[in-house]
């Protein structure tokens, strides 16, 4: 299976029917090329899961399409607007929430303030609906409201993570390994979650390392390798290669 | 007692307010900004100039001075300085906002005027009226500072706790990486606290200029305390450093209650208090925890995690060119520089000629820092102090036990050396910022313990000292001192040439990697501490030499901030630049006193303030840089030695980037917490 | 032969395998209420390549701070060269003969790449020098037959002899890796652990780096401890492989071994761990 590029997208104005579109991103960490000649397309709606071992790239990918990390060469476009080297509250402003791995909460504030910061950008009008969204979704999280979120256990801290993303409706959200460290029912929950917004048509790139859930929930794969795509196709037949893929088996390799 | 409990409030107060717009921009962006008392002093001086000088209203003058000009400052500095220093190490924020506190002072004078200024009024329309509360006078100028401080505080309380702006910043406090991700710009939450946090220098300046006195020196001591009580708070905990900043002012007040009027003991005591608090919360500390070091703007793991993807700065010259083509050739640019200097002398007239003999005294003073900062990496605020301590160690070897000079000098430099050598060993496990605060204060509990104690001060004369037999003439006092700082010059280069000299770079450059390979950290500090001391105390000798005499109030510790500035904007890991660094300190002021007027003569040090303030664009120096030019045009670029499949890469540089793993200190983190035995 | 690398002063060329150089037993490391290891067992023997894995989280960076001294266990020990270091420092290690390398580099920028390993030897075999050097003059006459033999040899078995006069400070991340093998080599260590040696790296720095520790391996007495993400470099390069998940061990053996091991491939896919059937 050959990388999707940007030509091969049906010509006549269908490039609005991608929510995200990178390309030839390369980004450098320190002084080593963390990600090189990345292509990723994902059209409205849909789920992409990023596979990959540990330092393959896939939160340096994150990281850069949301802005906090600056790429070296390369596009990325949100929705058609090119967003490249966007500071990332701008990038943020435009629809795309990223939830980063290790918790995206603000420990030393509570867990009232935190959902404050989370709705900020809705009108005014709508900010209390959205936050009770959030408490509808994670009633445990109501129990909390005062409590400093750092003080929370890491499922409620997650939990409070992803309130950012059901309380508002992103266009894009990028969720960064959201399950790891997490207890089993917890997970289940995580991915209900993510189930619900994809309901509300809220197009998700999601970055897992363990690879069948993901799967399961994904439309399409891409598998990076020490910061290339390796692979990329459709979810369902992922599998066999993600499975390879740990131990650098790759049933088919791209130089 | 309540009325020395009142006075003692109102300096706390203004400790209190000082403390807290210290705090709120080092949590907020990482900076402890060492110009503060520089802000509050110009500020201070706004008024005066409106109020006194133009016979502005209180009100408008108030207003203009701290309600605009102030914040307006703020703006300014963030903009378009402290912003760019996100990222850089904690030595070069250090040096720049020194370099500020430099250039300020100079630049009030030059701006308002510089007449001595003997008594400055505070925001109490005059005549003060005088009330009477519980049987005690209290002014109304103390009424105004505690309404001041109460109002400020709570109001600042109210919105942080209570608002959206307030939010915002404990949200960039806590993670500017998740703060940004919520669609907040941390940039303009930054510009408001840095605006906020001038307001409060101007503030606190305008309400202690009647208290203390418009005067440098004073602003000096009274941002030393708002150091001390910030040290207590650890750098980021506002209540107690308010709490703090009020306890000393009170202790400052019970001191002068009940020590004995006019004892020398008392005398001492009061400007010894900031120095004791640092003192008792940093010990507290270090046996609590092990190591007091500042975080790195720490932020969240998120914003640990995305560091090493932004390069920065590091302060120690990191040159990016191979250097062996390079290195032959770097013999020849101090040999020349030398050799100029040298010849000056018989060129220049009399007086000119004899500036030459200072102008390498300092240079030897600024060799020391070329030791202490250049090659071990940190930055000591006393070293003046350890310069002030050689010339009065020589004139008293001298004049009180018959010495003959040379002797003098070196012994009174084993005296300092040893002094450094213990401030090395009890700072070791403080991080750099905290060094940089506990010898600032230091230098200035010297300054008054030591340095005003009558038989050394001599009612400002200092103690006499001649030269040396042999060099009693400018002209042979100059070359004595050209060759002085050849061979201690020569010292310098040897050291960076030894093992120990690989063994210090380590050091300054990975402490982690340092002691992996096995190298003693504490050995490599004293040694340092203790050469760069001794280097100092040297130079002080000398130049009490040439002076005639030990004035300590030529070797005032705020003076040594001029010096850091002088010697940083020329290379701090340089000889040459330490060559060329004392013939600017010696000429460029006589220069300007010979053919400017007026207040102009006060552009120099504002020159060499600026010239570390830009340290940020250039860590190198000036000189280190220019002589890398001149090399390569004279030499040719150097080939690059590469295996063929290497690439220009962008040059990032290596080490001080926090490790994700290892704790930098030197002992083991121990994994049992409460509850485990 | 005589080697070319610094060799250990202690070992017979060609020793049998004995005690383990280097050797872990019954850690345990807890941080509040979380066990970030828990009874891990791990060892390494002499002249050998070990290596340990496990999908993130698992606690492999934990285990390599309490085999480094950055962190003191709840419960276990560590023991190196028959010696308890449980509780001993980084430097007491190094001196007995533990060396590491870091994830992010931690080069001493203004040296030249030479100057990083001239300087781990020195600190091991002519520690006074820190100080003789001051007075005696040696820092300007060119360095003794046996540091430069050694240095050389040690540079161009790594590779790096280019590099020698070149200021560690512009070089790519994967020759800063090999310096700071070097570096660690120079000391004449026993054991070296690297702290995921390849992360960052492509595909041609991790050959490269992998065929230099194997160069290494051949000629000297040193063995190297290697934490990393990607399990195919360590299954090419060691003995044996430690597996660690959820801050257990799961696995241990030879890389054949673990290559087909359904526990390993399940802690790394996310799997429900299976049970505990016979493998």
């Amino acid at each position: 299976m050959t990388a999707v590029d940007a030509n091969t997208v049906p010509a006549g104005g269908p490039m609005t029917d991608l929510m995200l579109s990178v390309s030839g991103l390369e980004v450098k960490y320190g002084n080593s090329l963390a990600l090189r000649g990345v292509d990723i397309v994902v059209p409205h709606g849909a789920v992409l899961a990023v596979l990959g071992s540990n330092g393959a790239g896939k939160s340096t990918l994150a990281r850069t399409c949301s802005g906090l990390v600056p790429p070296t060469a390369g596009k990325i476009l949100l929705d058609g607007r090119d967003i490249t080297g966007w500071s990332p509250h701008k990038i943020r402003r435009a629809g795309l929430l990223y939830l980063p791995e290790g918790r995206g909460i603000l420990p030393g504030l509570s867990v009232a303030e935190n959902l404050r910061m989370a709705v900020r950008l809705e009108p005014r009008e709508v900010r209390q609906e959205a936050t009770d969204r959030a408490i509808e979704s994670f009633p445990v999280l109501g129990q909390r409201m005062k409590q400093r979120a750092g003080s929370l256990s890491g499922g409620e801290q997650q939990m409070l993570s992803l309130a950012r993303a059901l309380s508002v409706s992103p266009r894009l959200l990028i969720a960064d390994e959201l399950s790891l460290g997490l207890a089993p029912l917890v997970v289940d929950m995580v991915f209900d979650s993510l189930a619900k917004a994809k309901q509300a048509d809220v197009t998700i790139v999601l970055i897992e390392q363990f690879v069948h859930r993901a799967l399961a929930f994904a439309d399409r794969c891409i598998i990076l390798r020490r910061g290339t795509v390796g692979w990329e196709g459709p979810a369902s037949e992922a599998a066999a290669e993600a499975a390879e893929n740990y131990i650098g088996q790759q049933a088919a390799h791209l130089a | 007692m309540l009325q020395y409990i009142i006075a003692g409030l109102v300096l706390g107060g203004i400790y209190a307010l000082a403390a807290s717009g210290l705090v709120v921009t080092y949590v907020s962006s990482g900076i402890l900004n060492f110009a503060f008392g520089s802000i509050a002093y110009f500020i201070a001086r706004f008024y005066y100039y409106l109020n006194t000088q133009h016979k502005w209203a209180i009100l408008p003058a108030a207003i203009v001075s701290v309600g605009i000009a102030g914040p307006a400052m703020g703006v300014v500095l963030y903009a378009f300085l402290f912003r760019h220093m996100r990222l850089s190490s904690q030595l070069i924020k250090i040096v720049s906002t020194i370099g500020l506190s430099v250039a300020l002072p100079p630049l009030a004078l030059i701006f308002f005027g510089n007449e001595t200024i003997l008594s400055s009024p505070g925001l109490a329309p005059r005549p003060v009226k005088v009330y009477d509360f519980l049987g005690v006078p209290v002014t109304m100028d103390q009424i105004i500072v505690y309404i001041c401080v109460v109002a400020t505080l709570l109001i600042g309380f109210l919105v942080l706790r209570f608002t959206d702006a307030g939010l915002k910043v404990r949200s960039i406090v806590d993670s500017e990486a998740m703060t940004s991700m919520s669609g907040v710009n941390p940039s303009a939450v930054s510009l408001c606290v840095w605006a906020v946090s001038c307001f409060f220098a101007g503030l606190a300046g305008v309400l202690a200029a009647p208290v203390i006195g418009l005067d440098q020196g004073n602003f000096t001591l009274l941002v030393a305390a708002a150091f001390a009580a910030v040290v207590a708070a650890k750098l980021r905990s506002l209540p107690i450093a308010i709490v703090v900043g009020l306890a000393m002012g009170i202790a400052g007040a019970l001191a002068l209650r009940y020590l004995p009027q006019s004892s020398s003991f008392t005398k001492a005591a009061i400007p010894s208090i900031p120095f004791a608090f640092i003192l008792v919360f940093l010990v507290y500390n270090i046996f609590r925890t092990g190591r007091v070091a500042e975080e790195e703007n720490v932020g969240g793991a998120l914003d640990r995690a995305i560091r090493p993807q932004l390069t920065a700065d590091d302060l120690i010259g990191v040159t990016s060119e191979p250097t062996k083509a390079l290195q032959a050739s770097s013999y020849w640019g101090p040999v020349l520089i030398i050799g100029i200097i040298a010849l000056l002398p018989l060129f220049l007239s009399a007086f000119w000629a004899s500036l030459v003999g200072i102008a390498m005294a300092y240079a030897l003073a600024f060799l020391s820092y070329t030791l202490v900062t250049g090659e071990g990496g940190m930055i000591w605020l006393c070293q003046i102090t350890f310069a002030g301590v050689g010339a009065i160690g020589t004139a008293q070897l001298v004049t009180e036990h018959g010495w003959p000079v040379i002797p003098a000098i070196l012994v009174a430099g084993l005296i300092t050396a040893a002094m450094g050598t213990l401030l090395g060993i009890l700072t070791i496990r403080l991080g750099d910022l905290y060094v940089a605060l506990v010898t600032l204060t230091f230098g200035l509990l010297m300054e008054q313990l030591v340095f005003k104690l009558d038989r050394y001060y001599n009612f400002g004369q200092g103690v006499s000292v001649g030269r040396p037999d042999f060099a009693t003439g400018s002209n042979a006092f100059a070359y004595l001192m050209i060759i002085v700082f050849c061979i201690f010059g020569l010292l310098v280069f040897n050291l960076r040439k030894s093992t120990a000299g690989l063994a210090l770079s380590a050091v300054r450059t990975s402490l982690p990697a340092s002691q992996t390979l096995g190298i003693s950290v504490l050995a490599m500090k004293v040694l340092v501490s203790g050469l760069g001391a001794f280097v100092a105390g040297v130079a002080g000798g000398f130049l009490a030499s040439y002076s005639g005499a030990a004035t300590p109030d030529a070797y005032l510790t705020i003076a040594g901030l001029v010096w850091l500035a002088v010697l940083v904007t020329n290379g701090v890991r340089s000889n040459t630049a330490a060559a060329i660094a004392g013939m600017a300190f010696a000429f460029i002021p006589a220069l300007v006193q010979s053919y400017l007027h007026g207040n102009w003569v006060q552009t120099p040090t504002v020159l060499f303030g600026v010239g570390a303030v830009l340290v940020v664009l250039n860590p190198d120096g000036v000189v280190t840089n220019h002589a890398r030019q001149l090399k390569q045009v004279l030499f040719g670029r150097p080939s690059k030695h590469v295996l063929p499949e290497i690439t220009s890469e962008r040059v990032a540089p290596i080490g001080s980037s926090g490790a994700t793993l290892s704790a930098s200190g030197d002992q083991p983190a121990t994994a049992t917490m409460a509850g485990d035995s | 032969m005589t080697s070319a690398l610094p060799a250990t002063e202690t070992e017979p060329v060609g020793a049998p395998s004995e005690e383990p150089i280097l050797s872990a037993t019954g850690v345990t490391v807890r941080f509040g209420g979380l066990t970030a290891l828990s009874d891990v067992r791990i060892t390494v023997p002499p002249a050998s390549i070990v290596g340990l894995v496990g999908p993130n989280g698992a606690g492999k960076s934990t285990l390599f701070s309490v085999l480094s001294g950055l962190l003191r266990p709840n419960a276990g020990s560590v023991s190196l060269s028959g010696h308890d270091v449980t509780r001993a420092r980084p430097q007491a290690r190094a001196r007995l003969g533990l060396a590491r390398t870091f994830q992010h580099p931690e080069l001493f920028a203004g040296l030249t790449v030479r100057e990083h390993l001239v300087l781990g030897h020195r600190i091991r075999h002519s520690r006074s020098r820190l100080w003789t050097d001051l007075v005696d003059g040696r820092a300007w006459r060119s360095a003794g037959e046996q540091e430069n033999t050694r240095v050389d040899a040690l540079m161009d078995l790594l590779g790096i002899t280019g590099l020698a006069r070149r200021d560690v400070s512009s070089l790519p991340l994967g020759l800063s890796r090999l310096v700071e093998v070097g570096r660690a080599l120079a000391t004449g260590p026993k054991v070296v652990l690297l702290d995921e040696p390849s992360s960052g790296l492509d595909a041609v720095e991790t050959d490269r780096l992998s065929a230099a520790l194997l160069r290494v391996q051949d000629l000297g007495h040193v063995s190297f401890l290697l934490v990393e993400h990607d399990v195919a470099m360590v299954l090419g390069l060691s003995e044996s492989v430690f597996v660690l998940d959820f801050g257990s061990l799961i696995a241990t053996g030879t890389p054949e071994e673990i290559r087909v091991d359904p526990a390993v491939k399940a802690a790394y896919l996310g799997d429900e761990p299976l049970p505990e059937v016979g493998q």
